[in-house]
């Protein structure tokens, strides 16, 4: 009843704000704080947030809804507004971990007038848009069980984010320009992200068991195929679902997504050996968080030298000039950012760091930050490493660069189907309403919310905005 | 000056000197220590039965009990009860940064805030945990 209650009176109350731009969607956030005075109806003080007009924490945070709703309004193209129930409340939490928000579509419809496929489930914005009029009107006495009918999307995120004992100290970034500090969420991001899931970014197929929701597929997992059988998830038994859900084979095929692959993602990088002969060829690498990224090549001699202690860790300054030259370095003992602006200090135009993990193949990447790393970095293997520090002096020379005779792009099939999540190593319920996380550049829809999106949803930026299309946006 | 009292002040000016040289080590060694981490602890058991539960009541994709509602023009819904929901789920990284993933299932949520796993780094990933050393 407290429920039905909170309901109705935030429907009362509804501060409903509809963003619309050039005709594209409406889209009408409907604020379930209202008249609270927790959440987005909080009167506490403002933060720091460029771009955000709110005069109170509770408005900062609805102009955050605000501007994310307006980036997916001004890209789909609908006739029928889509309602998002919003709420920002107390969620679990811990001092270093939090769960910060959620999103999805709030009801599955099947075989509705404009519907493309037969017996296939879509989320109930999608159908709207494709029926070009709202299929469930809302009743006109509200229960608890047909609130749902009131909107297309729930989201519920973290209120207590920052305060002591969630996350403690690590708050929401509430501005708008995608500019977050390291040690906040770009709340924007997340928005811009749980609702791609609730427009349709997502399976309703239980990936624990593989089957089908309510016997039927769904819109988005009729365009994911099995590459290990080459069968489409939407034509396959509930075994081979489940089993490609979580051996990572597993792509999407849909033609808008397909095509703007080369306009959004990298060749893979790689490190190019040209000489000496014996040594010659194409070696994996993993890249740097910090540094600049691997896109026009960066050639030279590699050299092995060792810092002022004669050790090849490179935790100390070298003493050595190496002007031009791609130094080779151990990993081990200190960060790879020390190592990295050791070299860096002595003139070196790349890093190339060798593992000492037989184990890390393909090699993974080099975490840290420090802003004053202009060079790129790399990380090779530790059998690549031996092999190369074989050849140093003969002289061993080598390009960091994109490997444009790659036959896939990086977070594509050869037939540039983007991956999606399915990492091989996973427990049982792994993600396959995800883009893989090879893909390259970092895409919206990733699992990682990554600092560098630009809130942008489409190409050349992004491939969002193109598999809601595929799907029948 | 005694040369007894010479000896006592030679005596407190070396421990002088050994205490202080102690005092200089320890202090840039915590010095180094705060610029390389921060301390992150692993949630405890209790805590991560809390937010384990907290996930699995919306990422469940369990439709059993899941109601079809047939329509006269042909059309089936489901209202999905607040279930197949994606969830945001963040944690602190060892080099002070946060670490967000997006996760559908409770056991994948559960896994990221336990473990240090790690997804490939590509650019500017500060939200992406990897080994930085």
């Amino acid at each position: 009843m407290k429920a039905i209650r909170l309901l109705t009176i935030a429907l009362a109350l509804t501060l409903a704000f509809s963003i619309q731009g050039f005709g594209a969607a409406e889209i009408e956030i409907v604020n379930l704080n209202a008249g609270t005075g927790i959440g987005f109806d909080d009167p506490g003080d403002t933060v720091d947030a460029p771009g955000n007009t709110g005069t109170t924490i509770g408005e900062q945070r609805l102009e955050a809804f605000k501007a994310a709703a307006a980036i997916w309004g001004a890209a789909l193209d609908s006739s029928v507004k889509i309602r998002i129930l919003a709420s920002f409340e107390p969620l679990a939490c811990t001092t270093d971990s939090a769960v910060l928000g959620s999103a999805g579509p709030t009801t599955g419809v099947a075989n509705f007038p404009g519907a493309e496929f037969a017996n296939t489930w879509y989320p109930i914005a999608l159908a709207n848009k494709l029926a070009g009029e709202r299929l469930l009107p809302p009743p006109q006495d509200s229960t608890i069980a047909q609130a749902t009918t009131l909107g297309e999307i729930r989201a519920r995120f973290n209120s207590r984010l920052g305060e002591v004992g969630c996350l403690d100290g690590e708050g929401w970034y509430l501005g708008l320009d995608a500019n977050e500090p390291q040690n906040q969420t770009d709340l924007v991001a997340v928005l811009l992200h749980e609702f791609g899931h609730g427009l349709g970014f997502l399976s309703f197929i239980n990936k624990k068991t593989g089957t089908e929701f309510k016997g039927w597929p769904d819109v988005y997992s009729r365009l994911i195929r099995d590459n290990w059988t080459g069968i489409n998830w939407g034509n396959t038994v509930p075994s081979i679902r489940r089993r490609t859900g979580v051996l990572g084979n597993i792509v999407f095929l849909g033609a808008e997504v397909t095509a703007d692959v080369p306009s959004v993602l990298s060749k893979p990088p790689h490190l190019r050996v040209s000489a000496p002969a014996a040594v010659a060829g194409s070696y994996a690498v993993g890249t740097a968080s910090f540094g600049p990224p691997i896109s026009a090549a960066v050639e030279g001699e590699v050299v092995y030298p060792t810092d002022s202690t004669g050790s090849h860790l490179a935790c100390n300054a070298f003493t050595g000039d190496y002007t031009d030259k791609l130094v080779m370095i151990d990993r081990g003992t200190c960060d790879f950012v020390v190592k990295v602006k050791f070299a860096q200090d002595a003139h070196a135009k790349g890093v190339i760091v060798a593992d000492w993990d037989p184990a890390n193949v393909p090699p993974p990447g080099l975490g840290g930050s420090d802003p004053a790393i202009v060079i790129p970095a790399v990380r090779i293997t530790f059998a690549a490493g031996n092999t190369l520090k074989a050849a140093v002096g003969a002289p061993l020379v080598a390009s960091m660069e994109r490997n444009a005779a790659s036959p896939v792009f990086a977070g594509t099939d050869t037939q540039n189907h983007v991956k999606l999540y399915a990492p091989a190593v996973v427990a049982p319920g792994s993600s396959v309403s995800h883009y893989d996380t090879t893909a390259d550049r970092n895409l919206l829809m990733e699992p990682f919310i990554n600092s560098d999106l630009t809130h942008s949803v489409q190409s050349p930026e992004d491939l969002t905005l193109e598999l809601l299309h595929d799907i029948g946006w | 000056m005694s040369p007894t009292r010479t000896i006592w002040l030679f005596v407190f000016a070396v421990a002088f000197l050994i205490v202080a040289g102690s005092f200089t080590a320890s202090a840039q060694i915590a010095t180094a220590e705060r610029e390389a981490k921060v301390t992150v602890r692993k949630p405890t058991p209790q805590e991560v039965r809390a937010l384990s539960d907290a996930m699995a009541a919306s990422t469940s994709e369990e439709d059993q009990d899941l109601v079809v509602v047939n329509h006269k023009n042909g059309m089936q819904s489901v209202d999905l009860k607040g279930r197949f929901q994606s969830l945001a789920v963040a944690k602190k990284n060892s080099d002070g940064s946060v670490a967000v993933k997006c996760v559908d299932s409770a056991e994948e949520g559960t896994k990221f805030l336990t473990t240090n796993e790690k997804a490939p780094t590509k650019k500017i990933t500060k939200k992406t945990e990897a080994e930085v050393r």
